[in-house]
């Protein structure tokens, strides 16, 4: 398994995509910086604006950048080989499916445990830099310890997704395909909880993605409909699916 | 050792290989002969456990190839010189696969050195002609110094210099003991590569035998010359050959082999200036064994 792993991790890095989606998030970083600093000097020249800001948050734009990036990166993962057909170099190699679907998933979840983090934490401080001691709502309430629960939650929510990622485009195999599901499981699906009855919407809304870190986290919010355990049991229920169905599909197909 | 039992793989309604039987044994190249579709690949793919048969099996060394732990010391192949990732170099490309099975990168090094890429090692493989791809493919399989050998149409692509040179090492890894099984849908390449060769046709064994047994069941006849053709026609005919006379008065005979037939002209009295057994050629041989099972061929003459 050590030797599975070492050749999935030495595949990931030597590969010129997997080092551009990581700078990815790091744009978005910026941008969000950027963006916060524009905010922060408008709502310094326009005092009779200010009940129309919203809060000045880099990671608002770092987040979602960040969630399609490394879900990017994950579906390359396995999609890449099977688009230049090194999974049947791969396999011959390393016989053991399953082992190898456990070695990929094991990479893509240590790179998006750190980029993930670095990349919510990184948010998190330039947007409390930029903003300062500005009142709620366009500062921060409260104290940085108060925070850190969400950031992280923030920062798991990327590996859950990207692990999720990695699934589809197992079953998938193709990018184009996988990336277009993935793209309905963030953003599509979370608009359709919106146009549904507040009764049904807001369930489905609770278990979107995209809207699972706030309720990891247990910050009380207005929509939250799952408990702090009822957050967890849904992230992880999303990984096991997903990737049950890739093991379960590599597993019995011909490669 | 390679053992295929009773190997049968369905694709839906389409069988690409029927109860296929035949063992590959070390010491010698064992070439894999059929035509484009008759089940080759699938064959293959099914001994390295990409395919999962439909029944029968296929073992490496008395074993699937699924239970390998570390199956690159035991088993090299070759399937698909384009089953690698264009955008690594043709060194990391080596060093993913090496790694996987516990193998350093000396080995990989060693490896570029012998399979002639040493200098592209730091090139992108995405700008590899299908030549180099294929020496690629060859080095991953030599990676873990395997006693078995499996190469799929290892040819395709390769200039005169490189196809020599594939001979040369297929021979060398057979004279080493190895166990080398090679396909090809070229009678001509196998036959000077080749001492054993397994044919098969829309997925079916033809024949398995060996490459002399082989011109020996396509032994044709025996061309005699002579000056007194009418008169060892006539003997020959008496003794129960049968005889054709070609425009120059030569005699094609069949039914009765060079021996008998010098000594029959030495008995009537015959001078005879050329007793030459001839063979179909093995490129004709195969083509008349295959001729049945062909999956796709050009509709001639329906054009016009």
């Amino acid at each position: 398994m050590n030797d599975v792993l070492a050749s999935e991790w030495l595949k990931l890095r030597s590969l010129r995509s997997s080092v551009n989606l990581l700078i990815g998030p790091l744009a978005g970083l910026v941008a969000g910086a950027v963006i916060t600093a524009l905010m922060a000097a408008d709502w310094d020249s326009s005092p009779e604006m200010r009940d129309k800001f919203a809060a000045g948050d880099a990671g608002l734009l770092a987040q979602p950048v960040t969630q399609v990036c490394l879900a990017t990166l994950a579906i390359l993962v396995i999609t890449g080989e099977y688009a230049t057909g090194m999974i049947r170099t791969s396999l011959v190699a390393a016989p053991n499916r399953l082992q190898v679907l456990a070695a990929k998933a094991l990479v893509v979840s240590g790179v998006t445990l750190v980029a993930g983090q670095v990349i919510s934490f990184a948010g998190f401080w330039a947007s409390r830099l930029i903003v300062g001691d500005r009142p709620p709502p366009f500062g921060f309430s409260g104290s940085a310890a108060d925070a850190v629960p969400l950031v992280v939650a923030d920062g798991l929510v990327i590996t859950v997704i990207s692990l999720v990622a990695l699934g589809l485009g197992t079953v998938i195999r193709s990018t184009a395909g996988a990336l277009v599901s993935v793209f309905v499981l963030l953003f599509v699906l979370p608009m359709v909880a919106m146009a549904l009855p507040s009764s049904v919407g807001n369930v489905l809304a609770s278990l979107m993605l995209r809207n699972l870190a706030p309720q990891l986290a247990g910050v009380p919010q207005s929509e939250a409909v799952l408990s702090q355990p009822g957050a967890v049991a849904v992230a992880v229920g999303y990984v096991v699916v997903a990737l049950g169905a890739a093991a379960v599909v590599l597993r019995r197909r011909d490669a | 050792m390679i053992e295929v039992r009773e190997l049968t793989k369905r694709y839906g309604d389409t069988v690409a290989v029927r109860e296929l039987s035949f063992t590959v044994k070390p010491g010698q190249v064992t070439g894999f002969l059929g035509p484009n579709g008759s089940g080759k690949s699938t064959t293959m793919r099914a001994i390295l456990g990409l395919d999962r048969p439909t029944s029968g099996v296929a073992m490496v060394n008395g074993r699937p190839y699924a239970t390998l732990r570390k199956p690159l010391h035991e088993v090299g192949a070759l399937l698909d010189a384009g089953a690698v990732h264009g955008g690594r170099t043709a060194e990391m490309h080596l060093r993913c696969v090496a790694r996987s099975n516990g193998i350093g990168r000396a080995r990989v090094t060693d490896v570029l050195e012998r399979v002639g890429l040493a200098g592209v090692a730091r090139k992108r493989i995405g700008g590899f002609s299908l030549g180099m791809r294929q020496r690629l493919g060859i080095g991953a399989a030599l990676l873990g110094d395997p006693g078995v050998l499996m190469f799929d149409e290892p040819v395709n692509g390769l200039d005169p210099e490189g196809i020599r040179w594939i001979r040369e090492l297929m021979r060398a890894l057979a004279a080493e003991g190895r166990t080398v099984l090679v396909s090809s849908h070229l009678m001509s390449e196998m036959a000077l590569t080749a001492d054993h060769v397994v044919v098969i046709g829309r997925g079916q064994l033809i024949t398995e035998t060996s490459m002399a047994a082989l011109s020996e069941d396509f032994r044709r006849d025996v061309l005699v010359r002579t000056p007194r053709a009418d008169e060892l026609r006539g003997a020959l005919s008496t003794a129960g050959a049968s005889v054709h006379s070609g425009p120059d008065g030569e005699l094609a005979v069949r039914g009765m082999d060079a021996v008998a037939i010098g000594d029959l002209a030495l008995r009537a009295g015959i001078a005879v200036h050329e007793l030459t057994p001839r063979s179909a050629s093995l490129e004709e041989a195969y083509m008349e064994l295959t001729d049945e099972s062909v999956e796709y061929r050009a509709q001639a003459g329906r054009a016009s």
